[in-house]
């Protein structure tokens, strides 16, 4: 081996060496970027905050808002104590979105809830004291789920 | 040369630090832009709007359950305590606390000594001590006058056709508490005066109102 194949390999040798160097600083330099965001995401957003759901208070507040407008006639009030839960839920379906389920219950004091397993379920209550010449307290609840 | 070649070669390793820098500062000015305390602060305003209406339906219905009764001039105090009490129990079975203090005045129109009936009723959730009712100097008083019970008094006189101002206080172990009562005294008619100071509490807001209305019977 002459003088220059000996430069020329050791050349070789060093060039080998420095990019085996450059991949292990790149490595590290990826697991350190991804340790960073890691760290970020842990210490930023693991805190557990949910999100309010303002659409059940809206939809509340609608179904409020139908039953207030329907009590201005008075034959809500005989809807009510007559128990006539249909025509009820017909009159307020015309008031309210089309994509929530609805059920009418007049009752006194125990509500009883409908028999449907939804973990979105929701409801309204309207008091009336009565109608005239019938003063029989009662509560209109009003049950949406989707 | 060379050493240009080298440079150019090291800063690429760093571009994924640099580009997880840029992901951080992203992600955290998303987490800032949503803003849950203020979403959370519109719910509250939301569910304080919604008592409020709540809280209007009772003083309209407790009004109606005079109105209602008109037929039945007997019935119309009775069934004003009656729906208070009622309303009272729908609320607290949603958390929410109605009370107050309900006030009936009646008086038919007659030939003088005319008499005022004033009805009393304690809905503070706590007894009161001591209730006294003022109507025209003359006072009427009660010892011990429980939640949820009415008391009953009546005034006699030649009153004239003018505003009096009933005055009813009351003791309880929270407060002294004295509420005036307009009534319009008219010697030509007969009449009802309702004074209702409602108040509606929960843990989201709370909603009071003092008011009366008289109504020719």
């Amino acid at each position: 081996m002459d003088e220059t194949s000996e430069v020329a390999a050791a050349r070789g040798y060093d060039s080998m060496k420095k990019k085996s160097s450059k991949g292990i600083s790149k490595t590290f330099e990826s697991i350190v970027a991804i340790l960073s965001m890691m760290t970020v995401f842990i210490i930023y957003f693991s805190a557990k905050q949910t999100m309010p759901d303002l659409e059940i208070i809206n939809r509340e507040m609608k179904a409020f808002s139908a039953m207030k407008t329907l009590v201005e006639s008075n034959d809500f009030r005989q809807w009510v104590l007559a128990n006539d839960t249909q025509t009820l839920e017909n009159k307020i379906m015309s008031l309210m979105p089309s994509d929530t389920n609805y059920e009418i219950v007049v009752c006194q004091l125990d509500c009883a809830k409908p028999s449907v397993t939804s973990e979105r379920m929701f409801s309204a209550s309207y008091i009336i004291a009565g109608d005239v010449k019938d003063f029989r307290p009662r509560q209109v609840v009003l049950y949406m789920w989707s | 040369m060379i050493c240009k070649t080298r440079r150019g070669n090291g800063s690429k390793g760093q571009v994924f630090i640099v580009l997880s820098i840029i992901i951080i500062t992203v992600m955290v000015m998303l987490k800032t832009g949503i803003n849950i305390s203020q979403i959370m602060e519109n719910k509250r305003y939301l569910e304080a709007g919604f008592e409020q209406m709540q809280f209007q339906n009772i003083r309209n219905e407790a009004l109606k359950a005079v109105q209602i009764s008109y037929e039945n001039k007997s019935d119309m105090t009775n069934n004003l305590n009656n729906f208070m009490r009622y309303a009272r129990l729908v609320m607290s079975s949603k958390a929410v606390n109605l009370a107050g203090v309900a006030v009936t005045a009646t008086y038919n129109h007659s030939t003088a000594p005319y008499v005022v009936n004033v009805t009393v009723l304690n809905m503070l959730g706590t007894d009161m001590f001591y209730l006294n009712v003022t109507f025209n100097t003359t006072t009427a008083e009660f010892r011990s006058v429980s939640d949820g019970m009415a008391v009953q008094a009546g005034f006699s006189g030649n009153y004239e056709t003018m505003s009096h101002i009933m005055t009813v206080f009351y003791n309880t172990s929270l407060a002294n508490t004295t509420e005036y009562v307009t009534i319009p005294f008219d010697t030509t008619k007969s009449k009802l005066t309702v004074f209702l100071d409602l108040s509606l509490k929960s843990d989201r807001s709370e909603q009071r109102d003092v008011f009366n209305e008289t109504y020719v019977i």
